[in-house]
């Protein structure tokens, strides 16, 4: 069910971050934060020094990238540009704060708050935003999204 | 008329008179044929051969017949036993039946005598060479000699049990015992082994379940708390720190400083700090809420005392260490610059003071050697934010060998060093305030980790297994001591509700059908030892079960949480509300349990 880009994708503004996938060290897409629309962030090529692989939905585009230690992080992007989720999986904590963008703060703030009782996976939601992470000594994985950005006919659960 | 010789022979004994050899009928009776056959037909050295013959005749005829051997032995003449003797190579004997009514009559065979091989020297070895008491292990023997002699040997020790066939050795005392494999075919020739079985450990270190250390501000629910001490290096500087948090879902020892709310105080025992190149190492460890900064310091860990003349369980120096001690994390170690950024940017909350940890500290018994790993170790692709050199007020990431990281305690014990069983009562429904059990250390090891009827589930690189609920496979699922609750996807199943804030990290059926019944399907990970099982749980109202008896209870079983339900890689958290009624067991990468064929990584219960 993934498709090549630029099949069916509306947005020609996207299109033209989208294509220069190819040359993937010298021309990395921008590397958009939780929120974010692609074309208006920096890039965060500094962090990403893995390989890329770009697949499209009917939905959304999802840009991924390999680490050569094998973390992955994913970006959700929708017609409109904009990320509407994150997700990530490997032994090592991506860095939060880079992929979560202005919902960092909140996030962390809302993890804060809650009544834990002791330890273990974390998962808030809140009108604004949700966000999951589980795993144990050598492998963490989990996901961010905002509500009010999901495409029409998103599954959540492909968020991952 | 067929009539046995050897019956027959026992028959003259008894009744003279129904036998020939005399008087009238000797003129009226005659012998037609004699036949021997002797049972077995072929023996060595020493061995002997049952000989019967077939006499043949008519009238009232005598069966009796003389035996003869052409050489090589010994017949009875009556009886027909043939006894070989030692033969230079194999030989044929001819041995004759004649018929004693009518010597011109007699049947012969023949018996394969063949030369007898020596047994020369017997050498006996049991593996393993050292063992606890209660412990197995199985001792082989091989017997060198020429020709055809006998492989086997009877077993015998000097104290203990040995099965005198199988070899396998075991004793309730300590000592050295000399085990005997003796030659079956020459009993002067004899092999020896030594098993020295030492007293085990006392590995026991009991577990409470209570609201948690001193000064912590939020009741703690279903944490695992036990009491360990840490010294300096092989000194007898040494803290007791009570309400460390026992987590079977991270490795290693992190022990909370004094400056930072906890109980390790400097002035009391001056841990030194692991260095590289002359430079402090420290941490930033990444739980999955939160993080821990602080140094990583070397310390003798005492995790159980010595208890009725058995030693204590002691952590200390992994193997291909340079200095003295475990590698622990000395978390807050005030000695060390603050956090940097890229640590804290990349986690959740900072958990390294009280409030937020929860414990005094958390003793990691996880599935792994050391917390990182090849991971962060020179040789890997990248230089993940996890250990740091420190100097001048700044710390950066490094890469740091896997003597020097931060190290399960149970895997540098000398012995009982495969793993763990925990073991917590049954409680109540509704929650109770406080439950004591016990962890112990190794498993198989000694009469009070055995496996017994326990179900391994082998598990993946990460620690996983596979945990199917309402239908829905969860592959990233793990069994940890360290979550306090039953953290799993809803999956759509009915009335799994997640709780209004601040609870909403749990789940709140309505009361009206609290707790919900429900059950899980366990499974081995994809492609290893194919294990599976149907586990049974209770999911309360997480409010309810808070509020319950006034707010005391710090053990709920029915006690479950959300978690992440991805598609491929969704977590069925197997938390502390498991571990009630259970004996659960925790099994170390890479180590075996002695007498079945299971490795770790593994868990089972």
């Amino acid at each position: 069910m993934n498709q090549p880009i630029p099949f069916g994708f509306p947005n020609g503004r996207s299109l033209r971050v989208l294509l220069p996938g190819v040359l993937l060290a010298l021309a990395f897409p921008a590397w958009a934060s939780l929120g974010d629309n692609v074309t208006t962030v920096q890039s965060d090529k500094a962090h990403m020094k893995g390989s890329l692989r770009t697949t499209a939905t009917q939905h959304y585009v999802k840009h991924e990238i390999t680490t050569p230690s094998g973390q992955v992080v994913r970006e959700f992007v929708s017609s409109d540009g904009n990320v509407f989720a994150v997700a990530w999986q490997g032994q090592f904590q991506p860095d939060l704060q880079q992929l979560l963008g202005s919902y960092f703060d909140p996030i962390k703030q809302a993890v804060a708050t809650q009544q834990r009782r002791g330890h273990g996976p974390v998962s808030v939601e809140t009108s604004g935003f949700v966000f999951r992470q589980a795993g144990n000594a050598r492998n963490l994985h989990g996901s961010a999204y905002v509500p009010a950005m999901l495409p029409q006919g998103v599954d959540v659960r492909e968020i991952q | 008329m067929r009539v046995l010789a050897s019956l027959a022979a026992v028959g003259c004994l008894l009744m003279a008179v129904a036998c020939g050899g005399g008087g009238s009928s000797s003129s009226t009776s005659t012998i037609t044929t004699v036949g021997a056959s002797c049972n077995p037909t072929a023996i060595t050295a020493g061995q002997t051969s049952t000989c019967t013959a077939t006499v043949s005749g008519t009238g009232s005829y005598s069966s009796a017949v003389s035996w003869t051997a052409s050489g090589f032995g010994t017949i009875t003449p009556a009886g027909g036993v043939f006894t070989a003797s030692s033969v230079p190579f194999t030989q044929q004997v001819t041995i004759t039946a004649t018929s004693t009514q009518d010597t011109s009559k007699i049947g012969s065979t023949t018996i394969t005598v063949a030369a007898a091989g020596t047994v020369t020297g017997v050498t006996a070895s049991c593996t393993p060479g050292s063992i606890q008491t209660g412990q197995l292990t199985t001792c082989t023997a091989t017997v060198q000699g020429s020709g055809n002699f006998s492989p086997n040997v009877d077993w015998s020790t000097s104290g203990g049990t040995i099965n005198p066939i199988t070899g396998i050795f075991s004793s309730p005392g300590a000592g050295n015992f000399t085990i005997t494999a003796t030659s079956q075919q020459n009993s002067n020739v004899t092999g020896t082994a030594t098993v020295t079985v030492a007293t085990g450990a006392n590995n026991q270190l009991p577990i409470v379940v209570d609201a948690g250390p001193a000064g912590l501000k939020s009741s703690y629910v279903n944490g695992a708390f036990t009491t360990i001490t840490i010294c300096v290096p092989n000194s007898n500087s040494c803290q007791t720190i009570d309400h460390v948090l026992l987590d079977t879902g991270s490795i290693g020892v992190r022990i909370l400083a004094k400056a930072a709310g906890g109980e390790l105080d400097p002035a009391q025992v001056p841990l030194p700090q692991q260095k590289l190149n002359g430079t402090v190492v420290a941490q930033c460890n990444q739980f999955v809420d939160g993080f821990t900064w602080g140094s990583v310091s070397l310390a003798t860990v005492q995790l159980t005392q010595a208890s009725g003349g058995q030693a204590g369980e002691t952590a200390n120096t992994p193997s291909g260490a340079n200095v003295a001690g475990l590698p622990m994390q000395l978390i807050g170690d005030p000695t060390i610059p603050s956090v940097p950024a890229s640590c804290s940017s990349g986690g959740l909350t900072n958990e390294s003071n009280l409030q937020a940890l929860g414990a005094n500290g958390v003793l990691g018994l996880g599935t792994f050697e050391q917390d990182c790993g090849p991971g962060c170790a020179p040789g890997a692709g990248s230089t993940p934010n996890v250990y740091y050199t420190c100097s001048g007020g700044s710390c950066s990431a490094t890469l740091l060998s896997l003597p020097q990281q931060v190290t399960n305690p149970d895997w540098v014990l000398p012995a009982d060093n495969n793993g763990t069983l925990i073991q917590l009562p049954s409680i109540p429904a509704g929650g109770t305030t406080t439950v004591n059990g016990n962890l112990y250390f190794g498993i198989g090891t000694q009469t009070n980790n055995a496996l017994g009827s326990a179900t391994v589930f082998d598990t993946d690189a990460n620690a996983y297994f596979i945990t199917t609920f309402n239908g829905v496979k969860n592959s990233c699922s793990y069994i940890d001591s360290g979550s306090n609750a039953f953290y799993f996807p809803a999956s759509g199943y009915p009335n799994l509700m997640t709780c209004a804030s601040p609870n909403q990290g749990f789940y709140c059926p309505p009361t009206s059908v609290s707790p919900l019944v429900l059950s899980a399907q366990n499974q081995s990970a994809s492609n290893t030892n194919g294990s599976q099982g149907t586990v049974n749980f209770n999911v309360g109202n997480a409010n309810a079960l808070f509020a319950a008896n006034n707010g005391m209870n710090a053990a709920i079983s029915e006690l479950g949480g959300t978690n992440s339900g991805v598609n491929g890689c969704g977590s069925f958290d197997w938390g502390l509300s498991f571990f009630y009624g259970r004996s659960v067991f925790t099994g170390i990468e890479q180590r075996p349990v002695t007498g079945t064929n299971f490795v770790g990584p593994f868990w089972a219960y």
